[in-house]
């Protein structure tokens, strides 16, 4: 049998290259992220504030709803803007989030169903209350709807979907980008159905997805191509990732941006960024994180 | 080498050393710490036609030099019991009227039991028996006819030329013990069994019975059952023979010289049937008897007359009221919960909770693994259900917590209803189930659900009940709670145990699952 030799030989890659959820806590997530700062990336609010002292784009902020005396203002504005999103500032996994278009000076869904006032009332209200953030109270942010590149509408119209870069020490290390799906409904979460596509880090492109535990090289729904497309603003979305990994006392990251017609636009930050992203690009972790910098020491 | 491994390190080595003091310098034993085999007998004895009251009478298990009985406990059905101690045995008797002309009472009795051997001389003389009591054990009986021409002639056949007891005791035993056993139903005499030459237990016995006597060395016959797992209707009869001022026993049926085997019960002496009952009733008995494993009963003295155990903890608890068995669960917790933290981050399964199936197997304890399974899932399915009208109708966090809670405990008041109803008491138990931790974990599964799929919601379900099964036979094992209350300093090996799991970077088994598709393609 010539196969077990070499079943031997991957699985000793695997130890040497794979960055399991244990390591990546105790050697990673613990040192590198001291517990302090974890607000910076928890909370939305503070993340749009810090990051745009760096200078790095964001979505603008057409209010923040701190208490239920803001939510007839914020039903005010709403009526003044042509759409917006509506999102928890301490949500997780994209929970919570409502996208309002105003379309005729009636408030409704991307989709066009009609949301009531009483209805965005309600939902600002939750917010605030902490149901989309284990039961603390938190903020409400209205921002900019943001519309995707025309490369992604081109791929599958639904939804917008993310880029996700590992950044250690300012030093980008794995990126990918989360495409919706049907199953994923528009949502661009992989644990909800979403294809996660493996990027080269140095150009920008596109190199295969992986959808429903197979590689793939088309979309699941649409079948466009995506094998080798070209993401646009990549170098931008690079030096924004260095910008934000060496000006963070957070030092092993994960940065999610959105690509608008225009720019990259930064969404959140998150200090226990998911391993998925390993089998996306078919790449251990842990292999390129100890090739930048020796472990950070508690 | 860092801080936390030397810590493990030295509190490792410390409970070594402790374990070995104990052990080595302060005498203790593990015969004495270690849980003991022990039996669970029920007796059902079920009548009918009781419309003009019922009588019924049995032999209870008494203690002796090798037999202790623990704890034993009766269902009555409402019928009073009278028991008395008799020189044959303690007798049980029911006598009324019962609520319904059919129905069954019970005992249920613990046991402790030893093996005996005998060790014989070689010769003892045979002598007048000085004790008159005695003289009741050479009488003729209707059915060991001492002094029937059958019973002389084989007697004068077999009865070696000698005045040693030992030599005419060995040489009728090994006679009758060679005799074909017969499953012969109702009762066999000494006679019938001699002609025959083959009988049951009770004729063998009858005949090795008459046979001694014959040779003015005093017998009995003694009843009982030989405890093996199961239901059984099988009662068992042996002998014993008076030598030098000791009842010595000899089953020729089984085969068992001047010895007893731990797995014989002993419940009275003499020619007499172990249930009687009114005539005209209708009467029928089952045993039905289980393995089980009991503290040892040397553990609580032997924990007193040494020091450095946990013994004086426990037992001050137990002064104050907490029930012994709840005490020893909680102090199996972290056992548990560092069972689950291997389940969790070596493994990499995934429960609903860190502490929960640790806290589930715990309240399992009173209610049997079965109960505590099938009411865990049940109550957290219909409360996760609850969760959707909630979230739909927009109620928040801590209200909806609070309703879900108010499920909870409604579920747990219908269990116990319903217990009554079907007469299940065991589930009336499922009322000690920690209220808060199942609405926890009924809103953490009905969010399962929604975040990632009920496929998904399902699979930690899974997950979570077998680990609460495997947490909850590492919790009840008796010998592992008895080591923990003797030797409390394993509790520091736990706290090492969790400080390198905490700083283990290793591979957790599910993830060479998860990353497959990478390991193919490195």
């Amino acid at each position: 049998m010539a196969g077990w030799k070499a079943w031997i030989r991957r699985f000793k890659r695997l130890h040497r290259e794979l960055l399991s959820i244990n390591r990546r806590n105790i050697e990673y997530v613990y040192p590198c992220n001291p517990r302090q700062f974890y607000a910076l990336a928890d909370d939305k609010v503070l993340t749009k504030h810090w990051l745009k002292e760096l200078d790095i784009p964001v979505a603008d902020t057409y209010m923040i709803v701190e208490s239920f005396a803001d939510i007839g203002r914020a039903i005010q504005k709403l009526k003044t803007l042509d759409n917006a999103v509506i999102k928890p500032a301490r949500g997780r996994g994209g929970g919570g989030i409502m996208l309002v278009v105003n379309k005729n000076d009636t408030l409704q869904t991307p989709s066009g169903k009609p949301l009531s006032e009483q209805l965005i009332r309600q939902h600002l209200a939750d917010i605030i209350f902490g149901n989309y953030s284990f039961g603390l109270s938190d903020r409400a942010i209205i921002e900019e709807f943001i519309v995707p590149h025309p490369v992604f509408r081109e791929i599958f119209p639904e939804g917008v979907p993310d880029i996700r870069v590992i950044v250690y020490y300012g030093t980008p290390v794995l990126a990918m980008v989360r495409i919706p799906t049907v199953r994923s409904g528009g949502r661009a979460n992989l644990h909800q159905g979403a294809m996660g596509v493996g990027l080269d880090l140095q150009t920008g492109r596109m190199l295969h997805g992986l959808w429903n535990g197979n590689y793939v090289s088309h979309h699941p729904d649409t079948g466009k191509q995506i094998e080798g497309i070209q993401l646009p603003y990549w170098n931008e979305v690079l030096k924004i990732s260095r910008n934000i990994g060496s000006n963070s006392p957070l030092k092993y990251l994960g940065i999610d941006i959105v690509l608008s017609h225009n720019k990259p636009i930064v969404m959140e930050i998150n200090v226990r960024p998911g391993l998925e992203i390993q089998n996306i690009n078919k790449k251990g972790l842990r292999a390129l994180l100890e090739a930048i910098k020796p472990v950070c020491k508690s | 080498m860092n801080i936390p491994h030397l810590v493990a390190l030295v509190l490792t080595t410390f409970t070594s050393v402790l374990i070995a003091l104990k052990f080595l310098v302060w005498d203790y034993r593990f015969e004495y710490l270690l849980p003991e085999r022990g039996y669970s007998l029920t007796v059902n004895m079920h009548f009918w036609e009781g419309e003009e009251g019922v009588r019924i009478s049995t032999w209870l298990p008494a203690n002796d030099a090798r037999q202790l009985v623990d704890n034993i406990s009766f269902e009555n059905m409402g019928i009073p019991i009278h028991v008395e101690p008799t020189e044959y045995g303690t007798r049980a008797i029911w006598e009324g009227m019962p609520p319904s002309s059919t129905g069954k009472i019970a005992y249920n009795a613990v046991l402790r039991l030893k093996a005996v051997r005998y060790v014989l001389p070689d010769s003892v003389p045979i002598t007048e028996p000085r004790m008159p009591t005695l003289k009741e054990f050479l009488r003729e009986t209707p059915t060991i006819q001492v002094n029937h021409p059958v019973i002389v002639s084989l007697h004068d056949s077999l009865a070696p030329r000698t005045n040693n007891l030992i030599a005419h005791v060995k040489r009728f035993y090994e006679y009758v013990a060679s005799f074909e056993n017969r499953p012969f139903k109702g009762t066999t005499d000494a006679v019938t069994a001699a002609l025959l030459e083959e009988a049951s237990c009770n004729g063998k016995s009858r005949l090795l019975v008459a046979l001694l006597r014959r040779s003015k060395i005093p017998a009995r016959l003694v009843g009982g059952i030989v405890l093996t797992a199961g239901r059984k209707r099988t009662a068992h009869q042996w002998v014993e023979a008076f030598i030098q001022g000791v009842w010595v026993p000899l089953d020729p049926t089984n085969h068992h010289f001047a010895y007893l085997p731990e797995n014989y019960l002993k419940l009275y002496v003499g020619d007499q049937p172990l249930f009687s009952f009114k005539k005209g009733m209708g009467f029928r008995y089952e045993f039905e008897i289980q393995y089980i494993t009991l503290p040892n009963r040397f553990f609580a003295q032997h924990l007193t007359e040494h020091p450095f155990n946990a013994y004086k903890a426990w037992k001050a608890f137990q002064e104050n009221g907490i029930p012994l068995s709840l005490l020893t669960i909680v102090l199996m917790l972290p056992v548990g919960a560092i069972v689950i933290s291997i389940f969790r981050n070596v493994v990499g399964m995934q429960t609903f909770g860190t502490f929960l199936p640790a806290l589930i197997a715990a309240a399992s304890v009173t209610t049997g693994l079965t109960y505590g399974l099938i009411g865990f899932l049940t109550v957290i399915t219909l409360v996760s259900i609850l969760y959707y009208p909630l979230e739909k109708w927009h109620i928040t966090h801590n209200p909806r917590m609070s309703i879900m809670m108010v499920a909870v405990v409604s579920a747990l008041l219908t269990s116990g209803w319903l217990a009554q109803q079907f007469d299940i008491s065991n589930i009336t138990y499922l009322a000690l189930f920690p209220v808060a931790v199942l609405t926890i974990t009924a809103e953490r599964m009905a969010q399962t659900i929604m975040e990632d799929g009920l496929k998904k919601a399902l699979w930690v379900t899974v997950q979570t009940a077998f680990v609460i099964i495997v947490v909850y036979e590492i919790m009840t094992l008796t010998s592992l709670q008895s080591f923990f209350l003797a030797m409390p300093e394993l509790y520091l090996v736990l706290v090492s145990i969790g400080l390198v799991l905490g700083r283990w970077t290793g591979i957790r088994l599910f993830e060479y699952w998860r990353f497959r598709h990478l390991m193919k393609n490195l």
